[in-house]
């Protein structure tokens, strides 16, 4: 069974909003495992605080970024249909998202936008999340192509 | 191409802030066509030194007249983004041996960190320059450098750096300089009694530590005190009054956010980090400072003037007791940002605008 643009659109959003919210958290713990050291740790109301400050300011400026990286992931597997596998949806999504974020910091006043970027942990698993909306973006499509 | 403009101050005030009067003022551009200026001097006869970030020093007479435009062969200058020269202050026997002290970016893009050199004022530019310090370690990135110098009553002088923008947590790191005040004699030694000379793991050099990015320092002789203020990032900009061997706090105790909307740190206050006396959220960008102590404008007297370049103004702060009571916002009609403000020997006030077509504009009373 095909699947249509609004198939796609229907399991990009999901994906999206998987992508930003496993992004936000993981810029909240990168941020505060930074601060925890110099300040002798951070007690677990701060630590949900910050989560959800970051849910709410954090996600402005990562959804479009995950948007963007979506979308383009959604193209490949759209024009080359021998990508479409959970590896390589998952590899495509993190590669994506380390040329954006490579662009960004080029054309961005500061050095890396993001902070938890800075660190070669942290900038793995912001791949990560993107790899895991990558993966929920082809798991629903297929759903539909399945389920019609 | 002096060209003048009668203009009435406007008040700008946020709803905690109260003025006195209206002080009307005129504004009087010296000079134009200068090229991201980002600070200034007066020598004892009258003339200013005037440095651009792209490297140039220009020495002006009071008029705004270029006796000359000589761009220094400091060691190892690194002009990209924020790097660049920076400060310069004469040093305290400059009467007797025409020295200065010039702050600046050096290194390359991968390896950098603020210089300081000295070097002897000479009729055509600068003889002698020796590079007499450099922060460690070296890092990569042209962002925050801070760069300013003061010099304190004992000639000893106080230079303001930047935490590198990337290294945030290490303003916290007593071994290195990032985020720090360092302390230095006018010579490039380490003062013997900095108030952390000698203590294992801590650089001799620090004065104060956990800042972010400092552009703003002066000494107030009168009342004592060290005044300096900082970049926050979105939010928690900062005027401190710094002490030998205290924590301000950056990046644990901050009112800012990150450009991206992140939390930085859950933490505005933080027991053993000293609070702000005052600052400002959203940021105004504070560039230079300084402490107007002139007699042209008697209700300015005492008052502390911050140079913003996001807020594209300079805020006017009363004190009592070492405390702002109250902030004037001025000089926005110029919608210019604004990189240096200085208090001339003259009684006037001295703005330099950070663009590549900056101006030197003079303040005076209107009438």
């Amino acid at each position: 069974m095909a699947v249509t643009f609004s198939n796609r659109l229907s399991a990009l959003l999901p994906a999206l909003v998987l992508t930003t919210v496993l992004a936000c958290i993981t810029q909240s713990a990168f941020n505060l495992a930074a601060i925890a050291p110099l300040s002798g740790g951070i007690n677990p109301g701060d630590i949900v605080a910050t989560i959800w400050f970051d849910l709410r300011h954090f996600s402005l400026t990562y959804a479009p970024i995950a948007l963007i990286n979506l979308s383009v992931v959604a193209l490949v597997l759209y024009v080359l249909p021998a990508t479409r596998r959970y590896w390589l949806a998952a590899m495509i999504g993190a590669a994506l998202l380390y040329l954006m974020l490579l662009l960004i910091n080029a054309i961005a006043p500061m050095p890396t936008l993001i902070a938890a970027t800075r660190s070669t942990a942290g900038l793995i698993s912001m791949l990560l999340c993107s790899s895991a909306g990558a993966l929920c973006y082809v798991g629903l499509v297929q759903r539909r192509v399945v389920h019609g | 191409m002096v060209k003048q403009a009668l203009l009435l101050a406007a008040l700008s005030l946020s709803p905690a802030v109260l003025s006195d009067k209206v002080q009307s003022y005129q504004l009087t551009v010296l000079h134009s066509q200068l090229h991201y200026p980002w600070a200034l001097v007066f020598l004892p006869d009258g003339d200013m030194l005037l440095t651009e970030r792209s490297g140039t020093l220009k020495r002006l007479s009071g008029d705004g007249t270029e006796r000359f435009s000589i761009r220094p062969q400091l060691p190892q200058l690194l002009q990209a983004s924020q790097a660049g020269l920076q400060d310069i202050a004469l040093m305290p026997d400059f009467a007797q041996n025409a020295g200065v002290v010039i702050s600046y970016a050096c290194g390359t893009l991968t390896a950098n960190n603020t210089c300081l050199a000295s070097a002897v004022l000479t009729d055509n530019g600068l003889s002698d320059i020796k590079r007499i310090f450099q922060a460690q370690p070296l890092k990569s990135g042209a962002a925050h450098f801070g760069g300013r110098i003061a010099f304190l009553p004992d000639n000893s002088l106080v230079l303001t750096l930047g935490d590198g923008f990337d290294y945030r947590e290490q303003a916290q790191n007593p071994a290195n300089h990032l985020g720090k005040i360092v302390r230095l004699n006018a010579d490039g030694s380490v003062p013997q009694d900095n108030p952390f000379a000698g203590k294992p793991g801590y650089a001799a050099e620090i004065f104060s530590l956990g800042h972010r990015n400092v552009q703003g320092i002066f000494y107030d002789a009168p009342g004592q005190t060290l005044y300096s203020h900082e970049h926050g990032p979105r939010g928690g900009d900062e005027l401190n009054i710094i002490t030998a061997g205290n924590n301000y706090g950056w990046p644990v105790a901050t009112y800012g956010i990150d450009y991206t909307g992140a939390r930085i740190s859950p933490f505005t206050t933080f027991t053993t980090m000293q609070d702000a006396i005052w600052g400002w959220t959203p940021s105004i960008a504070p560039a230079g400072m300084t402490l107007y102590r002139g007699e042209l404008f008697p209700d300015w007297q005492g008052n502390i003037f911050v140079a913003a370049l996001a807020a594209k103004s300079v805020s006017r702060l009363q004190l009592e007791n070492r405390k702002v009571v109250s902030e004037q916002v001025l000089f926005t009609e110029l919608k210019q940002r604004i990189r240096d403000v200085r208090s001339g020997p003259d009684g006037a006030l001295y703005l330099l605008t950070d663009s590549d077509n900056g101006q030197l504009i003079k303040v005076t009373p209107a009438n």
